[in-house]
């Protein structure tokens, strides 16, 4: 029995990738969660519930890489993918409302509605911008959500923080697939548009991320959490090790982006003025 | 006393503002000569391989050119198209904040009074 709201869990689809079920698999019973002290459980069913607001708010952007893919031309097997990705996203959400009614004791959704604020590209013409939106949502986006699931994933004990884990990770992993799949098959001259915006469009969504708060200690660690420290770790690895080579193994020019990375990645503050004129 | 999450923006962000040098990826150095006229991996090429040294085959460009092969940057121009948002995480914890035994529920992220108190057991 899912502690999901209503209102979240009406936003799955039946043709969704299991049915219309929330998880792939049924989930274990989480009675260690009652154990906890009182303020573990808050401090649990508060990250769980924010992260379902998270999980729906991606929902809207793989609505745009839908459209994107659409636009572009591409298999109609992959738009089909970007088109599941969203229906994968409310269920994401409803599987982190559920976790978080577990902690909490009791339903305590629906989870917030976030504003959401995709990367605008200007500059880039309609196609590129369409083709950035892959870049940026599947193989930056999703590779560095891998990256950080990975990580909670292995310092997670509880059965029940595994196995949410994993039903994300599973997902997450195919979602970044999407985006490698694309730029596998994308025409030479995009490829060669692209390769000139990797530096930035890598900073912008590893700036995304460096933004994640997390505990400083492992004491959370065992529930999903990771440490601050260990997660940031995970993401400078997912960088270098998978990106960076993902980038070249499907065709991309990705020297600057090696220099960058050589240099510390570093990923500079958004000041008001440049992002009024960004945007 | 409460105690957030809220994310803070200048967390781990350099001290410096969105000044980024607006490094182009430099120009492909010509393609060394294939005598065998092909990839030594046909089946990853793309279709329209080989009109570009880029798309020449797998890792091409990386192993081709060594990192510091291009022009040096052009250190100090701002670079916009690295000053904006990039997509939305589904890992950041936005907009609750909790208490010894309370949830903060909250339906927006710049109306905190509007939050929902889940009491708890």
């Amino acid at each position: 029995m899912t502690r999901a709201h209503p209102e979240t869990l009406g936003r799955l689809s039946p043709d969704g990738r299991w049915g219309g079920a929330v998880t792939r698999r049924a989930l274990p019973p989480s009675d260690e969660a009652l154990a906890l002290a009182p303020a573990v459980r808050a401090r649990l069913a508060s990250i769980w519930m924010s992260q379902a607001a998270t999980e729906a708010r991606v929902a809207r952007s793989f609505q745009m890489v839908h459209e994107s893919l659409t636009r572009l031309d591409v298999d109609p097997a992959l738009a089909a993918l970007a088109a599941r990705a969203v229906d994968d996203e409310h269920r994401h959400a409803a599987l982190c409302e559920d976790l978080a009614g577990r902690y909490a004791g009791g339903p305590c959704g629906p989870h917030a509605a976030l504003p959401h604020t995709p990367p605008a590209h200007p500059g880039a013409s309609p196609r590129l911008r369409d083709a950035l939106f892959v870049v940026g949502q599947c193989a930056l986006n999703e590779t560095f959500a891998s990256a950080y699931l990975g990580a909670a994933y292995q310092g997670a004990r509880t059965p029940i923080a595994r196995a949410a884990l994993r039903e994300l990770l599973e997902d997450e992993i195919d979602h970044s697939r999407l985006g490698w799949a694309y730029l596998d098959r994308a025409p030479a001259d995009l490829k060669r548009e692209l390769s000139d915006w990797l530096v930035p469009v890598t900073i912008c969504n590893l700036r995304e991320w460096r933004k994640i708060a997390l505990p400083d200690d492992d004491a959370l660690a065992a529930h999903g959490v990771p440490p601050h420290e260990v997660a940031h770790a995970a993401l400078s690895e997912a960088l270098g090790g998978l990106l960076l080579p993902g980038f070249a193994h499907v065709g991309l020019d990705t020297r600057a982006l090696e220099r960058w990375i050589r240099q510390g990645a570093p990923v500079p503050e958004l000041g008001p003025e440049l992002a009024e004129r960004a945007s | 006393m409460f105690r957030s999450l809220v994310i803070s923006s200048a967390l781990l962000l350099g001290p410096t503002a969105c000044q980024v040098s607006h490094e182009r990826v430099p120009p492909d150095p010509p393609p060394p000569p294939d005598p065998d006229g092909g990839l030594d991996d046909a089946g990853f090429a793309p279709s329209d391989a080989g009109t570009h040294p880029v798309d020449a085959g797998r890792g091409r460009a990386s192993d081709a050119g060594a990192p510091d092969a291009g022009p040096p940057p052009d250190a100090g121009a701002p670079d916009p198209r690295a000053c904006e948002p990039g997509w939305p995480t589904t890992k950041a914890f936005f907009c609750t904040t909790f208490d010894e035994d309370r949830v903060l529920c909250c339906n927006s992220t710049d109306e905190p009074e509007d939050c929902c108190l889940q009491e708890q057991p």
